[in-house]
């Protein structure tokens, strides 16, 4: 077949499948312009655009239930959830990859059993580890800061296998030749093994990144006070005993994920740019 | 260097295994410690030793059985998962732009002018909506010709973007048996060939494409159809196939390297050759990866979506066991039980896995 | 890579320190009360109010919507809120059975808040559990049927009575559904959904078995009785009004975006906007109704000043609703379940003095008129029917003596300390579930099934708690059968 017009077909495959992906998000959009009483329509469009969602949302306008300025600080919120999210994730990609170099590059008795126990504690359900886990939050009396948003969640065995699957397939011609250089491990670890691991941080730098910023179920119990709420926990304001103002949330939540997509562009272009820059480097 | 080891281990390791103690190690340890015990949100109930009678519980509780088979039946989803994700890893890691630019441009400028001018046409005739969807597509398309995969890896990754809340609610709208946009469109399909269709219950039924399976008559298993729990694992799928899973395929695409491709196609190997012989085993650390999450995620999933669309139901069917240790935990306050559930799953997935560790080291995955 | 990893670092530090830049500094010298409970419209009026009466003390909400589970977990790990709001007993017994709601019978009388003599004898349970007071009722109320008066009108069809059995109530929404829906779009006759779970459940079955003024237990509480005249009636009802009548859609298919935050939401959105006749409500949907009728108002204003839409658009309608008390089973009188939101507070919080405070705060006058514009006083002494009125359309005075007059004839079931309501409103949830998605199965057996269900439940309970079970012996032999 003629080459041009494969892959004029693999587009046309791929566009239809990105239509599905894209349609809820382009029902959110929609819904963040409707009114409160338009949302549970599914067509896309507002009958009449309504920004001042957002201007709600942002407290430049007062809400028209109650004729007030909603009590809310929204930038907050997306301060905390960057923070968090950022802290969490250098943390995580720092130590997994120590650990991962650990269970990976070096010899040692045991290796293999450790690891697997470090695999097994996965498997335990995470509802029965909720309360147990808080307890131990509460003795270190870190429940209600930024540490005990962060710590619990920076030291994961995910990453850790994660990043030892990337490091078991490199060939051990660069460890002997780093040694035979006289290099230390630590300039293994960081001169020769991180930068050939690349395309293997960068996606779980993504994942850590994404999965913590919209995490819901630990800040939900850890945050006590206002200034502490993440975007997830900051979204549950909308939602009242006497009804939930949708159009609010999404208009939110869009505020919320843009950001976070110019984000994934920028990171996702690294995992594929990672083995040549890695190569010429290693 | 040698002589040095045991101390170089160990301060590679300390930072991840002194939170890993501290923050996993001890929970783990104590919900082991409670499923031996009368374990109790009650204060008034006093802890005590209760052996494996927990244990012996679960054994005779047909819930759990119940939930199991759930489980079970809602993981058929993750081999089209997991495929789905490799297959557009793949399709997005190869090369998708034109040999000619001048054919790319066309196709740009092409896809530009058809979905704007069928968009206005479309919203001058009225359909808005089809207009926007047309005008959606459109953009994708003009993007995806002028900017190749990353167009449409960013755009695979949405659901991820919109999980949660967002997706929950709008999937239970699509699903709902008689306005949703899933059964018109069943049946506006049908329409056009002159067929009075019925779409499925969806979330409604607790039929299943297993329906016809030999079970006790305890078990609802509602006959064959499509029921909330296909309904669930079509959602999951759509979710799955885009997200996290289709990152670390392509992270381990990239980690192949090029050169090894380059020598094949030398050669004269085909794609599928090619994939076979090359992408397939320099894949397998990552695959191996990949399946070992998915069997534990899968073995705990189905939590949100019980919580969120369908209260475990219609009729138990979507309990999952995750959804049955909570509501064992904190809606019955009898987290000794729920322990032991736990641990019985544990016992499960750590089976699994370890048979999966000695097939993935045979296949030189370790 | 040393290099990245150090800006990483640095940045990080960066970040920080704007982190610690940004807490906000302690109150000085005040004793903080930290309150889950949802921000409503008025919770912030009625927090500014209580902080400007007590200067020592800081009254703060903790907008966690009342998770169960977030709850549990803080407060049995020793920390959590100082007071929380707990909704219906079902709650209530669970927090108690679970020791985090503080017994303050003790202190109710000194502190003038005791419910006993205070408050709605209908709504007593809601506040005590085994004879023992463990909050103060923010607010109170009932379920009514409130009815769209436009639809009424224009179907020429009088507004239903005050009082009709429930067969009348069917065949009146069977008429005026049709009638409203002409050859538009359907327009359903009732909408009796609870949303205040996790997701949209039946509440339609709920509301005749309270009717009959059913109970879930025995008097004694050893007995869960579910298989009994007043369950399988309200199941076969709720079945014909679902397959026969066709005048309420089933939950799952109303499961739409209405799925979280409480009673009310889309669904009274979706009342005021014509799509159903009446709705299982109470004076709380005047919290969401205000708003929506000052958005219709606004659109008619627009609408009038503009010819050109005045020519091509009929002219807008602004919701106008009566309000009728609950049907009733010919020969008995009306009656239904009666709620209160109840403050309640945390047993290991250091400032329970200060929270006894704010239960003061909820028994005072001052309260009782804040909220008396979208609920009911706890304390019928303090309910005044002359506050000002908002929005005629809405019938708010009318509402207000509806609700009181349901109060009076309102009830609780009993609880039981051998099986928790939690236990018996799952089993019966997931039989009316099954009931709703197959029109062919019998609603006898499901509630049959719901029986064994629960027989096996409570038995397992008594199995693994001894004292339980001794409680249990002495009780069933107490009983003459």
């Amino acid at each position: 077949m003629n080459r041009e017009l494969k892959i004029f077909l693999k587009h046309f495959c791929l566009l239809f499948l990105g239509l599905s992906m894209i349609f809820p998000f382009l029902w959110m959009a929609g819904a963040s312009f409707k009114p409160n009483a338009e949302i549970e329509h599914l067509s896309l469009l507002p009958s009449e655009a309504h920004p001042d969602n957002y201007a709600i949302v942002l407290r430049q306008i007062p809400d028209p239930h109650t004729g007030q300025k909603l009590n809310l600080d929204f930038p907050k919120w997306y301060f905390n959830s960057f923070f968090v999210a950022a802290w969490v994730t250098s943390l995580q990609v720092l130590t997994s990859a120590m650990a991962a170099f650990a269970f990976s590059r070096l010899e040692w008795r045991g290796r293999d059993t450790v690891f697997l126990l470090y695999l097994g504690t996965m498997m335990v359900p995470s509802v029965v580890l909720m309360l147990p886990n808080y307890q131990v939050m509460v003795k270190l009396g870190l429940v209600n800061t930024y540490r005990g948003l962060i710590l619990p969640m920076a030291f994961s065995a995910f990453g850790t296998f994660l990043l030892r699957q990337f490091m078991i397939t490199l060939p051990r011609s660069y460890d002997e030749a780093a040694e035979i250089d006289g290099a230390t491990p630590l300039q293994l670890f960081l001169d020769v093994i991180l930068p050939l691991t690349r395309p293997g941080i960068v996606a779980l730098a993504i994942l850590t990144f994404l999965g913590n910023f919209q995490s819901f179920t630990w800040p939900l119990v850890m945050v006590k006070d206002d200034y502490l709420r993440t975007i997830p926990i900051g979204l549950l304001s909308f939602q009242t005993d006497y009804g939930q103002q949708t159009e609010l949330i999404m208009a939110a939540t869009v505020m919320n994920i843009v950001p976070l997509i110019a984000l994934f562009i920028v990171m996702q272009r690294q995992l594929v740019s990672g083995i040549q820059l890695g190569g010429v480097k290693g | 260097m040698k002589r040095r080891q045991p101390l170089v281990v160990g301060l590679f390791l300390a930072p991840n295994l002194a939170g890993f103690l501290v923050f996993t190690l001890v929970p783990v340890a104590l919900t082991f410690a409670g499923s031996f015990t009368n374990w109790s949100l009650r204060p008034a109930l006093p802890l005590e030793f209760v052996g494996l009678q927990n244990y012996s519980r679960l054994i005779h509780d047909r819930s759990f059985y119940l939930y199991l088979y759930n489980t079970a039946y809602l993981m058929l989803a993750l081999p089209l998962a997991i495929g789905g994700a490799l297959f557009l890893a793949v399709l997005l890691h190869g090369n998708l732009n034109f040999r000619h630019a001048r054919n790319r441009a066309r196709a740009t400028w092409a896809s530009a002018l058809v979905s704007a001018l069928s968009a206005a046409a479309l919203w001058f005739a009225g359909s808005e909506n089809l207009a926007c969807v047309v005008a959606a597509l459109g953009a994708l398309g003009t993007l995806g010709f002028a900017l190749g995969s990353t167009a449409y890896r960013t755009t695979f990754y949405l659901p991820n973007f919109t999980a949660g809340a967002a997706t929950i609610l709008l999937w239970t709208q699509l699903y709902n048996p008689n306005v949703g946009l899933i059964n018109q469109g069943i049946a506006r399909v049908g329409g056009f060939f002159g067929v009075a269709v019925t779409g499925p219950g969806w979330l409604t039924s607790t039929r299943s494409l297993l329906g016809f399976l030999p079970w006790p008559e305890w078990f609802n298993n509602g006959g064959f159809g499509v029921g909330a729990r296909e309904a669930i694992m079509l959602m999951g799928i759509w979710a799955a196939i885009g997200g996290n899973n289709l990152i670390l395929f392509l992270a381990g695409l990239s980690n192949i390297p090029p050169e090894l491709n380059e020598a094949a196609e030398i050669d004269g190997a085909g794609g599928w050759q090619r994939f076979r012989h090359i992408t397939w085993p320099q894949l397998a650390p990552t695959t191996f990866f990949i399946v070992i999450i998915s069997l534990i995620a899968g073995l705990q999933g189905g939590f949100e979506q019980a919580r969120m669309m369908t209260n475990g139901g219609p009729a138990g069917t979507t309990t999952t066991l995750s959804y049955y240790i909570y509501l064992q935990g904190f809606e019955r306050l009898d987290l000794g039980y729920g322990s032991a559930v736990a641990w019985m799953l544990f016992l499960l997935v750590f089976g699994l896995t370890a048979l999966q560790w000695r097939r993935g080291a045979r296949d030189g995955a370790d | 890579m040393r290099a990245l990893l150090l800006s990483v670092f640095a940045f990080l530090t960066a970040l920080s320190a704007v982190a610690i830049w940004w807490i906000p500094a302690p109150p000085r010298g005040q004793t903080t009360i930290l309150w889950a409970s949802s921000e409503n419209p008025f919770r912030r009026a009625q927090i500014a109010r209580f902080n400007a009466l007590h200067p020592d003390l800081l009254l703060q909400l903790d907008r966690s919507n009342n998770r169960f589970d977030k709850i549990i977990v803080q407060t049995s790990s020793g920390v959590g809120p100082d007071c929380f709001d707990v909704l219906t007993s079902t709650y209530l017994q669970a927090y108690v059975e679970s020791g985090v709601a503080w017994d303050l019978s003790a202190e109710a009388d000194a502190r003038g808040i005791l419910v006993d003599r205070d408050a709605w004898p209908s709504i007593h349970n809601e506040i005590t559990y085994q004879g023992r007071q463990y909050g103060y009722p923010a607010n109170a109320g009932t379920f009514l049927i409130l009815y769209n008066r436009n639809i009424f009108d224009r179907c020429r069809e009088p507004y239903p009575p005050a009082a009709m059995t429930w067969e009348e109530f069917f065949a009146l929404l069977r008429r005026v559904a049709a009638a409203a829906a002409g050859d538009g779009p359907r327009v359903w006759g009732t909408n009796a959904i609870d949303y205040s779970g996790r997701m949209p459940a039946p509440f339609l079955w709920k509301t005749l078995f309270y009717s009959q003024h059913g109970e879930f237990f025995s008097a004694d509480g050893t007995r869960p009785t579910i298989d009994t005249p007043e369950i399988r009636t309200a199941f076969q009802l709720h079945h014909d009004a679902v397959f026969l009548h066709r005048v309420i859609p089933s939950a799952v298919e109303m499961g739409t975006l209405t799925g979280q935050g409480g009673w009310g939401g889309g669904a009274l959105t979706q009342f005021a906007e014509g799509r159903f006749v009446t709705i299982v409500s109470g004076k709380f949907a005047l919290a969401s109704l205000r708003g929506f009728v000052e958005q219709q108002k606004s659109d008619l204003a627009r609408w009038e000043a503009d010819p050109e839409r005045r020519r091509r658009e009929p002219r807008p309608e602004v919701l106008r609703i009566g309000v009728v008390p609950l049907p009733h089973f010919p020969g008995r009188p009306s009656t239904g379940v009666a709620l209160s939101q109840t403050v309640v507070i945390n047993p290991r919080s250091p400032h329970r003095e200060a929270a006894l405070t704010f239960l003061q705060f909820l028994a005072s006058d001052t309260y009782a008129r804040m909220v008396e514009i979208y609920g009911m006083p706890g304390n019928p002494a303090k309910v005044r029917y002359d506050y000002p009125i908002a929005h005629a359309e809405l019938a708010e005075h009318e509402l207000t003596r509806a609700v009181a007059e349901s109060l009076q004839h309102g009830y609780q079931t009993r609880k039981s300390p051998f099986l928790l309501d939690f236990d018996v409103e799952r089993v019966l949830m997931e039989q009316i579930f099954r009931l709703e998605s197959d029109p062919q199965l019998d609603p006898a057996a499901l509630v049959r099934e719901a029986q064994r269900q629960l027989d096996e439940l409570l038995q397992g309970n008594l199995a693994r708690d001894p004292r339980l079970a001794k409680l249990y012996r002495a009780r069933a032999a107490a009983e003459p059968r």
